[in-house]
């Protein structure tokens, strides 16, 4: 008996002597000379170089020495991926064999990294689709989800996203070479590569059906409705999720970003994103994961990282994950169809060191397309794929602009623009913007300070005459959304201490105006003490397209 | 005078508004920017846990035998754990632990079964692998324990083949047993990924006294799931 205990025991602690998962970063690249981007680079990624004014020779697009990676290959367990980026190589090794490593000349340093886990930023992802032929209820939510940003708007201007190459990371993307969503895709080539970093191999097929239903978000067309805004985009498809194997997918992710630009992506989607399995809150401040330096990095060369928010609104965790908190990333946060705000798992920002995030939002309950057909499904896993394909139309009606001047755009196009929040960003952005000369928005409230509280008279006049957003009027043809009040407590510091959606709507109170042939409501004022907020403080009211700003001393 | 007159005024006003209008959304960021001292990879921290284990062992006397496989531990308990540094905290744990023991029976007996009621107070280290973040993480456990025995039970059930008699079966319960021990000590050892843990228990006492010829199995292996993992 005691001999079973020592094998036991030996056994536990065997464990402090398994492997690692390592980065080894080199000291230089020595193949520098011999390094021609004009070979190693798609025209499309010299040709964004350029138009961004990004050295085609930088340093870090040189890849990792041949030399160094067969050096440190002979020593450590397995090989995992390389970063031309960071001028590393990601192995398994033991600790004996680290040491091994350390002590090579070339070496500059070794990070052990831990085993992480994912999650995919979606939700209830029932692929339970019969067919491909949408009822009139999913019928409507398609419309709206594209319509939230003014479907319409680029359509009339024959803006589809065209040129704009888009590359999504994902678990796996079923039924991408059959699925009738993707049919205008394929008939013109515009998957224009794919490669599965997980098993090291061209075929994205198999893992998961997440990124299918991410795809059509992005550039999908069912029974001749959009499914999202990029229908005539081009798509590189990575696979850098895995069901099987947790603690791989920030290189994974990391060594697809390089593929992206190596293949002259504009965009990449990612709609993943790590939180508490590997992080603390404190964490999520854009520098200290793989992944939110790698977004920078890959911001740095061009590209805009469109990058879902999370679903941990409701959960302990609230916050944006990374790499949605790196200062280069659009994050996209979720809203409701039926409530037009905000929905419940949507993760909150700031970042920790409390800059904004999300940057923007979109539906986070949408229709999409599956390996069996369409159905509806929700998550921020929805919201960056919108928006991605927002960003692509973007571009194509600014092609000259830089991928962060495209970033600074889409933030002033939401409709909530110059307000924003850490559950909304600036709201959802808006094609008109890109078209149209802002018009000044009307005065819809007034503001009365007196030395107890702020009070804030709604105008009510036109409550229902449309719904204007920021400083464009959104077709609310199939959009619901009352005329909520946002206001935000931000401090002396830059951010916000408190923020509130206000529904000002009472049925009470409800009046019809035969004049005007409208119903017409009257609403209380809304009242704010100032005793409940550290002075000075400013105070930023966001009513149907009219933000005021009130400095309070 | 005034003052008061338009605080009144603008509570009423608040008042107002309450009633007339809903506040769909309210966020508080400076209570979500507060690092918590309490949590699975923080300071503090406190679970509770489900156990299950099985004695393989066998009694070392011709006497009696045990079934093989079927002598089993379950325990409930809760622990607190304080995190010393980022790879080691020491834990401290109370349990409610029942031991059954399945001994060999003659054709005509049922089972014959002894159950073992115990409390067990538990000091632990736990050595944590690997960078993680708020998560319980991959670890090794090595702890020792002192239990005490609350509750005795030799249960038997005997089938009567006799047409005569009045009743079918039998059932002996004996309760109180003088031949157990009550306190014992237990070294554990335990490797744990989360809320999945595999553990092995190895009591360094004996179980029962010299009242009996014989002692149970001390080794007990089997899994525990940790509710907050």
């Amino acid at each position: 008996m005691r001999n079973i205990l020592t094998v036991c025991l030996i056994g536990l602690c065997s464990l402090s002597y398994g492997q690692s998962k390592v980065w080894v970063f080199f000291k230089d690249k020595p193949d520098v000379k011999a390094f021609n981007p004009h070979t190693f680079f798609d025209q499309k990624a010299i040709d964004r170089r350029v138009k961004h004014g990004v050295d085609i020779y930088d340093l870090t697009d040189v890849p990792v020495s041949e030399n160094y990676i067969a050096q440190v290959e002979t020593i450590c367990t397995k090989s995992r991926a390389t970063s031309r980026w960071f001028n590393a190589l990601c192995c398994d090794a033991t600790d004996g064999e680290v040491e091994r490593i350390k002590a090579l000349p070339f070496v500059s340093h070794v990070k052990t990294v831990s085993s992480i886990e994912k999650f995919a930023a979606g939700l209830s992802l029932h692929d339970v689709g019969g067919d491909f032929e949408p009822d009139e209820e999913q019928i409507s939510l398609l419309q709206a989800q594209v319509q939230r940003m003014g479907a319409s708007v680029f359509k009339d201007n024959n803006v589809d996203g065209k040129g704009v190459r888009i590359a999504i990371f994902d678990v796996g993307f079923k039924s991408y070479r059959t699925n009738p969503a993707f049919n205008h895709i394929r008939q013109d080539n515009r998957i224009i590569k794919t490669y599965n970093f997980v098993q090291d191999k061209e075929d994205v097929e198999n893992g998961g059906t997440h990124g299918t239903f991410v795809m059509s978000c992005v550039g999908g067309i069912i029974d001749g409705q959009q499914m999202g805004l990029a229908t005539g985009a081009e798509f590189l498809l990575a696979r850098t999720e895995t069901w099987t194997e947790f603690y791989s997918e920030e290189e994974n992710w990391l060594a697809a970003a390089e593929w992206a630009d190596k293949n002259g992506a504009d965009v990449i989607n990612s709609s993943l994103g790590y939180t508490f399995h590997r992080y603390f809150r404190e964490d999520m401040d854009g520098e200290t994961s793989l992944v939110a330096r790698a977004a920078n990095m890959a911001a740095s060369k061009g590209i805009l990282v469109v990058n879902s928010a999370g679903n941990e609104g409701n959960d302990h965790w609230k916050n944006i994950g990374t790499p949605a908190d790196a200062d280069s990333v659009l994050s996209i946060g979720g809203i409701n169809p039926r409530t037009g705000i905000h929905t419940s798992f949507s993760s909150f920002g700031p970042t920790w060191d409390k800059r904004l995030k999300p940057n923007v939002t979109a539906y986070g309950h949408v229709i999409g397309s599956g390996p069996k057909g369409i159905s509806g499904t929700q998550g921020t896993s929805f919201s960056g794929p919108l928006v991605a394909g927002f960003v692509a139309c973007a571009m194509q009606t600014r092609p000259a602009y830089s991928n962060m001047k495209i970033f600074d755009d889409i933030q002033k196009s939401g409709d909530l623009y110059p307000y924003f929040d850490y559950a909304h960003g600036y709201g959802v952005p808006q094609a008109n913007y890109f078209f149209a000369m802002p018009t000044k928005p009307r005065k819809t409230f007034e503001v009365d300070v007196d030395n107890t509280s702020i009070r804030i008279e709604l105008d009510t006049v036109g409550w229902t005459d449309g719904l204007t957003a920021g400083n464009h009027k959104i077709d609310k043809n199939y959009i619901a959304w009352p005329d909520y009040v946002f206001y935000h407590v931000e401090n002396t510091k830059g951010y916000l201490d408190k923020y509130f959606v206000v529904n000002p709507e009472n049925s009470e109170d409800y009046i019809v105006d035969d004049l005007a042939g409208k119903g017409t409501k009257s609403s209380s004022p809304l009242v704010i003490m100032k005793s409940e907020y550290a002075k000075p403080f400013t105070l930023r009211v966001f009513y149907k397209g009219y933000v005021e700003t009130v400095e309070i001393k | 005078m005034i003052k008061s007159i338009c605080a009144i005024s603008a509570l009423l006003c608040v008042t107002t508004f309450t009633a007339a209008q809903v506040v769909e959304l309210e966020q508080d960021v400076n209570q979500d920017t507060v690092i918590s001292k309490f949590g699975k990879n923080r300071k503090h921290y406190i679970s509770s846990y489900f156990g299950f284990g099985i004695t393989p062992g066998q009694v070392e006397t011709d006497s009696v035998q045990l079934k093989s496989g079927e002598s089993t531990k379950i325990t409930y308990g809760v622990y607190y754990k304080y995190k010393v540094a980022k790879p080691y905290s020491i834990l401290a744990s109370v349990n409610y632990g029942l031991s059954q023991f399945e001994f060999e029976t003659a054709d005509d007996v049922k089972y014959d079964r002894l159950n073992v009621n115990t409390v067990e107070l538990e000091f632990a280290n736990r050595f944590n692998f690997g960078k993680r973040g708020n998560t319980i993480g991959n670890y090794l456990e090595i702890g020792i324990s002192g239990d005490y025995v609350f509750g005795t039970k030799r249960l038997t059930k005997q089938t009567i083949d006799d047409p005569s008699a009045n009743h079918k079966t039998k059932k002996i319960e004996l309760t109180g047993l003088t031949y157990i021990n009550k306190p014992n000590y237990t070294a554990h050892a335990r490797i744990g990924s989360n809320k999945f843990v595999v553990t092995a228990d190895y009591r360094l006492s004996d179980l029962t006294n010299d009242d009996i010829n014989f002692d149970l199995p001390p080794l007990t292996i089997g899994f525990r799931l940790d509710f907050g993992g």
